[in-house]
């Protein structure tokens, strides 16, 4: 974002904070009793990580309440409130709905029995989770969810009292009368939360982690409320206007930074910070702060505040917080916070199943080996979800789009009624799927029932008898997630493969001068028309000979060979103009440079509109998959859903096979359409 | 012909080897292979011996080939005939709507069924037809038909059954490639016809028919190609009871390899006669290719 970039050093705090998190849940997997002396308290160092929750709360009211804090100091109107809160939602929501969506599936794939999961499933889907114990966590496999909508009560508290802020000062502003606004907010604050702790504390009965996620959050709350967490959020708000005040005047924040009293500070601060967490290490948790809060508030909230502050003004420290490696880290560092559990589940479901308990783990060489692997993992997951889910709406709420004046159109009743109709004809044509969804949600004895369930009562009463046993049976007796597993990787790997042996081929046909190059075009188009089903028998045998039975590349290396992809890529690259090819012969590029740093970067439509086609052509592949792989555990979904031999477990198995191209099919269907179209546009 | 870089023989090979190599194996030495065990008696794993055309003459003279053959051919022309006029109408219909969101959600609406694996929709589409009350049934019966239909025991039921899960299958892929050419025709013949007042019939008649045309034969040609390799339909739609009149020339080769007899060598003489039939089909679609073209500059 924009904002945070003018601010130094920032980006590192932000990272920092990440990683304390991340530390702090790797740190818990270890069995502390089992290890040497030294590491134990490495151990519990990291164990005070969960602190990173607190840094985030500070950084945001830093950086929220900036823009508010400059229109204030510069005597501006108040902000544009529903800009505010489209930013806001652009980057919580997709990527808070994607890792919760993600999360729910799983745990309603492995959690055997769930409390409360309703509830904690429309509060986590309104950010309202944290108002109550049995919600507090939303989601029983990603935990760290339960801050997010305690972020979004202070999202929405912040300009409510800056609001209050601009209407009581009126015409005469100063910057002494905001600190004082936001030190008295602050105390109320407080106060509040004490009468919380009078009046809202739980009951002892079944309170403590030891019995459960609701257990748990019990015994957090009301140590951890949402209001409570608004302090932490205010301090950055302070600092948030020192800040505004010190870039106003910069004359003042010149001096003081000439005397490097910033970067003094900020070293000092940050050494005051981890001499804290070390002091805390052996303590109990909730000690060390007022009102029992947790991250050593007010204390460690403060350091913070005025790491923060002196960062951003400092000379030197700023920077050297804004390393390259943090900076990535700080962008991606909302998807490593929701997704890093998830893949710490992810690997105690498939690969170490003591990873997911606290301290289970005794040999510490096994835990960092897991860890190292949970953290390259999500560092992906995090970076791929910030690619394709967060930035997309980032980028389109920041675009500042002029309103194009529309006029009022004629409502013309014949087409309406065409309209109409056309879309009677189309709703019949998803109707079975809506069936398959239904049915698939149905106890397995309604479904073979005759006449079927659906038309026994309206829908609204039978959406209460849903279950999930049908997809609990296609996933632990028919294994059906390997081998959703094994088609995806099927098709990601013939995509790749195809994109660089196809457009490379393309290449040569455009952009090379060579003898009977017409032969060779033919030669690759030829293949499009060769019916490959007629020939599964010798397929069979030369991949047999070839050793590729029962492997990926059975399956991958014949998919590349795809006439349709050259004659694809050839029309596409045919429109690029030489100049451009030429321009860089000069500069003395090689062909496989040009083809990789200019053609590829420029043919992205096309390779796109390929992907897609190919993905359909691998995903919905049944004959070639049945003749390669014969062992069960390598079976793509089509070959699995066909053994399947319970109805239930097979409608929900087909209901999963349909996710993954309609969601891909939604977010690309213009490049499909349009790598259709160049089929034979002449 | 363009003058851009220097002559490189060698790295044009180079850069085009990945492809040819992958080409060479996959295509033409199972072309190879399979023409090799076509003459053979192999059964199952057994690589058996030479009989020279034995198997061909065989096949040729198996009145359960030809049987395949025909359904593949008058399941290809039954559906393209259905498929390609119902396509083109409804890609009419979205492209009249002046609603810019109702055409492209209509358009997402019709194309949906055709992102499904074509096994699943087999599978989806038996258990609705499954048993004397099945939804089909209950459907037909409310729009009037006769509501006791047995379909699946029924042999005659069992072809329009499948021409029918094919229609609903194939026909959103279509319309969305006739819609975007819709889009992309030339407006200038039609801003002609609306001055001189034609009207909507010889709109369509003189202006929008001949100039879809190479649209039309090439989506004719693709889709007759796929009917004739329809194969994981049957399969899903019919799995334990596939009657003759919808075993298909692909159903027919599987079943003689990998079930029936494992006669690999009668089945890979099956191949390729199945394979020089549908050969001939699509070598049609290459004429529409337009490949004489040279670089745009």
């Amino acid at each position: 974002m924009k904002i945070e970039n003018r601010f130094p050093g920032l980006d590192g705090l932000r990272a920092a904070a990440c990683l304390l998190v991340i530390f702090h849940h790797v740190a818990q997997r270890l069995d502390i009793y089992s290890q040497h002396f030294i590491l134990q308290h490495i151990q519990l160092f990291f164990l005070m990580g969960n602190t990173g929750v607190s840094f985030f709360f500070v950084l945001s009211g830093f950086l929220l309440s900036y823009p508010f804090w400059k229109n204030y100091i510069s005597n501006l109107d108040f902000p544009d409130i529903s800009n505010y809160a489209k930013r806001r939602a652009a980057r919580i929501v997709p990527g808070y709905y994607a890792s919760f969506a993600v999360s729910t599936i799983l745990a309603l794939l492995f959690i055997p029995d769930m409390d409360y999961f309703a509830r904690r499933l429309i509060t986590g889907l309104t950010f309202t989770a944290g108002f109550h114990y049995t919600t507090l966590f939303p989601s029983f496999v990603n935990s760290p969810l339960w801050s997010i909508s305690f972020e979004v009560f202070s999202y929405l508290l912040m300009p409510v009292f800056m609001f209050g802020l601009f209407r009581f000062t009126g015409e005469k502003r100063s910057f002494k009368k905001g600190i004082i606004y936001w030190v008295f907010t602050l105390l109320l604050i407080i106060g509040i939360n004490q009468l919380i702790h009078m009046y809202l504390t739980p009951d002892n009965v079944k309170r403590g982690w030891e019995f459960g996620v609701t257990g748990g959050s019990k015994w957090w709350m009301p140590n951890y409320n949402p209001i409570g967490f608004f302090g932490h959020f205010t301090f950055g708000i302070l600092a948030g206007g020192i800040c505004a005040y010190f870039i106003k005047n910069k004359t003042l924040r010149d001096r003081i930074a000439d005397k490097n009293i910033f970067d003094i500070a900020s070293i000092v601060s940050s050494a005051a910070i981890i001499g804290l967490l070390c002091y805390v290490r052996t303590e109990e948790e909730f000690t060390h702060s007022i009102q029992k809060q947790p991250y050593y508030f007010p204390y460690l909230t403060a350091l913070i505040s005025i790491l923060a502050v002196s960062l951003v003004n400092s000379k030197f420290t700023g920077k050297l917080f804004d390393s390259r490696f943090m900076r990535f880290t700080a962008k991606i560092s909302f998807g490593l916070y929701i997704w890093h559990y998830v893949i710490i589940a992810l690997i105690s479901f498939y690969i170490l199943p003591e990873y997911m308990n606290y301290m289970a783990i005794k040999d510490w060489r096994l835990w960092a080996g897991a860890s190292l692997l949970m953290i390259v993992i999500s560092y992906g997951a995090a970076a791929l979800s910030f690619q394709f889910i967060e930035k997309p709406f980032i980028e389109r709420v920041q675009r500042v789009r002029e309103k194009v004046f529309r006029a009022k159109r004629k409502i013309r009743p014949g087409k309406l009624l065409s309209a109409f109709l056309l879309c009677i004809l189309a709703l019949l044509f998803i109707f079975p799927l809506l069936w398959l969804l239904d049915a698939s949600l149905r106890p397995p004895l309604e479904v073979i029932q005759s006449p079927p369930a659906i038309f026994q009562q309206p829908i609204w009463k039978s959406i209460e008898s849903y279950t999930r046993d049908s997809y609990l049976a296609a996933f632990w007796h028919f294994d059906v997630g390997r081998a959703l597993f094994n088609s995806i990787i099927v098709s990601s790997g013939t995509i790749f493969l195809t994109a660089i042996v196809v457009s490379l081929y393309a290449y040569a046909l455009v952009f090379m001068e060579f003898k009977h190059k017409k032969f060779f075009l033919i030669l690759a188009l030829s293949t499009m028309m060769i019916p490959a089903n007629a020939l599964m028998i010798p397929m069979y045998k030369v991949a047999k000979n070839l050793h590729l039975l029962n492997s990926w590349f059975g399956l991958i290396l014949p998919g590349a060979v795809s006439g349709f992809g050259v004659f694809l890529l050839r029309q596409y690259f045919m429109r690029i103009p030489l100049a451009v090819i030429e321009a860089a012969r000069m500069d003395g590029a090689g062909h496989l440079r040009i083809w990789w740093h200019i053609i590829l970067p420029l043919a992205r439509p096309a390779l796109a509109a390929l992907a897609i086609i190919q993905f359909r052509i691998v995903w919905n592949d049944f004959l070639n998959p049945v003749i390669i792989m014969r062992d069960e555990k390598l079976m793509t979904l089509p070959v699995r859903i066909l053994l399947i031999n319970d109805t239930g477990a097979v409608l929900a198995a087909g209901f999963i096979s349909i996710i993954i191209p309609l969601l891909l099919f939604l977010k690309f269907h213009r490049q499909f359409t349009e790598g259709l179209t160049e089929g034979i546009r002449k | 012909m363009i003058k851009l870089t220097d002559k490189n023989e060698r790295q044009a090979l180079r850069f085009m080897a990945p492809f040819l190599i992958l080409m060479f194996i996959f295509t033409i030495i199972v072309f190879g292979i399979g023409f090799l065990t076509s003459l053979t008696d192999a059964q199952g794993i057994n690589p058996g011996k030479n009989i020279g055309f034995q198997n061909f003459k065989n096949i040729l003279k198996d009145t359960y080939f030809w049987n395949s053959v025909y359904v593949s051919f008058k399941f290809a022309a039954v559906s393209v005939a259905i498929q390609i006029p119902a396509a083109f109408l409804i890609s009419l219909w979205i492209e009249s709507l002046p609603y810019k969101r109702t055409q492209s959600l209509l358009k997402a609406a019709f194309f949906i069924p055709s992102l499904i694996n074509t096994l699943v929709a087999g599978i989806l589409f038996r258990l609705l037809f499954t048993g004397e009350q099945c939804i089909a049934n209950i459907i037909i019966g409310f729009f009037g038909g006769n509501p006791n239909m047995n379909w699946l025991d029924d042999k005659t039921l069992a072809f329009p059954l499948l021409v029918f899960v094919s229609f609903w299958q194939c026909i959103g892929f279509q319309i969305i490639y006739f819609s975007a050419n819709l889009r992309s025709l030339n407006q200038s013949p039609y801003e002609a016809a609306r001055i001189d007042g034609a009207g909507r019939l010889s709109i369509l008649k003189n202006i929008t028919l001949p100039l879809m045309k190479p649209a039309l034969i090439f989506m004719t040609i693709t889709s007759a190609v796929s009917s004739l390799l329809v194969f994981d339909l049957i399969l899903g739609l019919f799995q334990y009871n596939i009657y003759e009149n919808v075993t298909g020339i692909i159903l027919y080769i599987y079943l003689r390899a990998f079930q029936w007899d494992l006669e690999i060598g009668a089945a890979s003489a099956a191949g390729w006669i199945a394979f020089f039939l549908i050969l001939a089909v699509s070598l049609l679609q290459l004429k529409f290719l337009g490949l004489g073209e040279k670089h745009e500059d």
